[in-house]
């Protein structure tokens, strides 16, 4: 499949396809889970209504740790078959992993403060995810530091695949170490123990968000494909008029 | 109606919550669709340049090799 889709028109070919049935079909997961998490699902008995802040607070905190993945996986891909299309990749997962990684920490605090009386503690679980999302900003900033495109792709996928080390340090954080965090409860070895009326929900959003991180990968991806085939137009066209200059 | 606005007193950190998400999300599709429809007018503005030339048979005075790259451009296509 990867050496299938490494061929830039393939790939383009089945984005063009594939790309407004992403942003359709996450449309529509919204529509239904935002009226779900915000109206349809019950109060929690001890939280009350800030539990609604989980539909939004849990899919960005799964959805920047799983982009980290995709991040670290096509990373890995570029460093030993220097597959472009997985640089792309790479590239555009990034900046939606900041979001997600920002999103969960800014309204984490904004569940923190009603139900642990505090916006932030530096306990294992919110910094590793702070250390995450400081990841992606040194990722980003590493390959806009670095002028030659290939270096720059080779140290951000290095950088990346170092960082990779964090994700289980984030899962098992609050196993491993005290917390005011609670513990996992949906991905569980003996399954979830959330009720299925907030279980739902949760899920919707969390797939909402997985299709639309999907949809926005690959726009992006080829948006740096189209100005790509420009640059390359951009330089012949340079050289032809300084070939008709000297003429 | 006002009760499900109110958040039973919890209004100042859910709904921020909601508008964060909206905000980032919502900026990351604007910023995303805005990045493909100006990589896609750079690249047709630049093909349209190319057929000019080829038109006015400016790249005609060009080696044979030229011409064979200039001929593989018409297969690059938005």
């Amino acid at each position: 499949m990867w050496s299938y889709l490494a061929n830039p028109e393939r790939f383009d070919r089945l984005a063009r396809a594939v790309i407004p049935w992403t942003w359709g079909v996450a449309a529509l997961l919204f529509a239904i889970g935002l009226p779900w998490a915000l109206v349809i699902s019950p109060p929690d008995y001890q939280q009350s209504e800030t539990v609604r802040i989980m539909y939004v607070h849990v899919p960005a905190a799964w959805l920047a740790m799983a982009a980290y993945t995709g991040l670290a996986v096509s990373s890995f891909v570029y460093f030993i078959w220097s597959h472009n299309l997985a640089d792309l990749a790479a590239r555009a997962l990034a900046p939606a992993g900041a979001v997600f990684a920002f999103l969960c920490l800014a309204t984490g605090a904004l569940w923190g403060r009603p139900m642990w009386g505090a916006w932030w503690v530096w306990d294992a679980r919110l910094t590793s995810m702070l250390v995450l999302f400081l990841l992606y900003l040194g990722y980003m900033a590493l390959r806009a530091a670095i002028e030659d495109e290939k270096l720059a792709a080779r140290a951000g996928a290095i950088l990346a695949m170092a960082g990779v080390l964090n994700l289980p340090i984030i899962k098992f954080s609050v196993d491993w170490w005290n917390t005011l965090h609670q513990p996992a409860s949906v991905f569980r070895f003996d399954g979830p123990t959330i009720h299925p009326s907030a279980l739902w929900p949760l899920s919707i959003m969390a797939l909402a968000f997985t299709v639309l991180l999907t949809a926005l990968v690959l726009t992006r991806m080829r948006a740096m494909i189209l100005s790509r085939k420009a640059d390359v137009l951009e330089r012949r066209r340079e050289r032809r008029l300084e070939l008709e200059a000297g003429l | 109606m006002s009760a499900f606005f109110a958040m039973d007193g919890y209004a100042a950190f859910v709904w921020p919550s909601y508008a964060l998400t909206l905000l980032g999300v919502g900026g990351l599709v604007l910023w995303t669709l805005q990045a493909r429809r100006a990589a896609a007018a750079r690249l047709a503005r630049l093909q349209a340049l190319e057929t000019s030339a080829l038109d006015t048979g400016a790249l005609e005075t060009g080696s044979s090799e030229t011409t064979v790259t200039e001929t593989g451009a018409t297969e690059i296509d938005a």
